[in-house]
């Protein structure tokens, strides 16, 4: 039986090292002894200027192949675990996967938690490895809250530090599970009482004189895409993806009820059909009243295949999601 | 995959002229790419599209990047699809 151990940890600290002592040339003497009593913090990390939370995470993982425990080649999955991605998008794991120069097979994203955020890795990483989608996966944790958190409070400021983690959980031959089992929780209504408002899209273009939301619209984001690039990535790499999910699964196309792409535009979602050979009668093209909705094309396809009647008892469904990072990704989903 | 179908200059100049919507006549080979209306992301995309379907040949975008004028970008995709053709 196959199961996930924790094989091996590094970390990474920025050099630049803030004292208490210099602290308290903001903050006061007395209000340091009184924090440091406080917190138990005597001096912490602050990245650059320009270091970013996946910058340490490329470092504590070049620490990690260093000692020998793996090489990047054999890592199959990287999981992010960050508060403080390089941008809304592409996923930081995404960057870190190029970076490290991890194989192109790799699964990689982010997530977002913070202090619970190694605890969930474990556990995604356990189920990864022990449903056999993965034998080495590389657990990522990394934040710079010097860039966030209130640098003038002296409750908040003081606490902190910058790091990041580098994990590797891998496949082992075992009776016992070496990891887990998990125990989780989550209570929404404490949101507000760790939280960072601006940079996320409710507070986009911060707040009118009646601390309501000013409109996103206002903010002048200008996000990019260069459609010639992205066709060119996903006519190169969705079908030999979905060759390799068939030769995974001993599937053959034949056997396909459905095939269900991210519906990403119609010169794309054309052309692989054409690559594929797939039928007219069992491909599945509906985003024209919605337009490209990104994660969700995916699902809404599905539901409104279901209620045409096109998904039943003894469907066996293609999804194959592919775009920013760049990314992609292809599983199959039966109907009983 | 069947092999590309061989192309001429006018051909691609008649493309080049329909996917922009400039009149043939007002597309030069010396003129700059960036000056050429309607010459944008999308227009490469068409291009690509099409030279996809009529040639059978996948140009990478980096072959547009590289070109700064019409008549490089003709001598670019005749060469592409005359590789593609070997």
């Amino acid at each position: 039986v196959n199961r996930a151990v924790l094989r091996a940890i590094e970390y990474y600290l920025p050099s630049n090292c803030v004292t208490n002592a210099r602290l308290a040339e903001t903050f006061g003497v007395r209000a340091m002894d009184l924090i440091t009593r406080m917190t138990g913090v005597e001096e912490r990390r602050v990245a650059r200027d320009e270091e970013c939370a996946s910058d340490m995470a490329v470092e504590a993982s070049r620490k990690l192949f260093d000692s020998g425990a793996c090489t990047p080649g054999e890592i199959d999955f990287l999981l992010f675990c960050t508060e403080s991605p390089d941008y809304f998008l592409p996923a930081s794991a995404c960057l870190i996967q190029h970076r490290l120069g991890l194989a192109k097979t790799t699964g990689a994203f982010d997530f977002n938690l913070g202090c619970s955020g190694f605890v969930y890795g474990l556990s995604l990483a356990k189920g990864l490895i022990e449903t056999g989608q993965a034998n080495r996966v590389l657990l990522l944790t990394g934040d710079t809250p010097s860039k966030f958190m209130d640098g003038e409070d002296r409750s908040v400021r003081p606490l902190f530090g910058d790091s990041a983690t580098a994990t590797l959980i891998e496949a082992e031959s075992g009776p016992d599970p070496a990891i887990g089992p998990f125990v989780f929780g989550t209570d929404g209504s404490g949101a507000a009482h760790l939280c960072l408002e601006e940079g996320g899209f409710r507070y986009l273009s911060g707040k009118d004189e009646a601390g309501q939301p000013r409109s996103i619209c206002q903010a002048g984001l200008k996000g990019r895409l260069d459609g010639p690039h992205v066709f060119d990535f996903a006519v190169r790499t969705v079908p030999p993806a979905i060759e390799e999910l068939l030769r995974k699964s001993g599937a053959v196309a034949e056997e396909i009820d459905l095939f269900v792409f991210h519906q990403a535009s119609k010169v794309i979602l054309e052309r692989l059909r054409n690559i594929l050979g797939i039928p007219e009668s069992k491909f599945c093209r509906d985003f024209s009243d919605c337009g490209n909705t990104i994660a969700s094309s995916i699902p809404i396809a599905l539901k409104r295949a279901w209620e045409r009647g096109r998904i039943g008892a003894g469907t066996t469904a293609l999804l194959a999601g592919f775009g920013v990072g760049y990314s992609w990704s292809a599983t199959l989903v039966r109907w009983s | 995959m069947q092999p590309a179908a061989a192309v001429n200059t006018e051909e691609l100049l008649a493309l080049l002229s329909e996917i922009t919507g400039n009149p043939r006549d007002g597309i030069r080979g010396d003129g700059l790419l960036t000056e050429l209306p309607g010459w944008d992301s999308l227009a490469i995309l068409e291009v690509m599209v099409r030279l996809d379907e009529t040639y059978g040949v996948m140009l990478s975008p980096d072959s547009f990047e590289f070109c700064t004028r019409v008549d490089e970008l003709i001598q670019s995709v005749m060469h592409e699809i005359g590789a593609a053709r070997q």
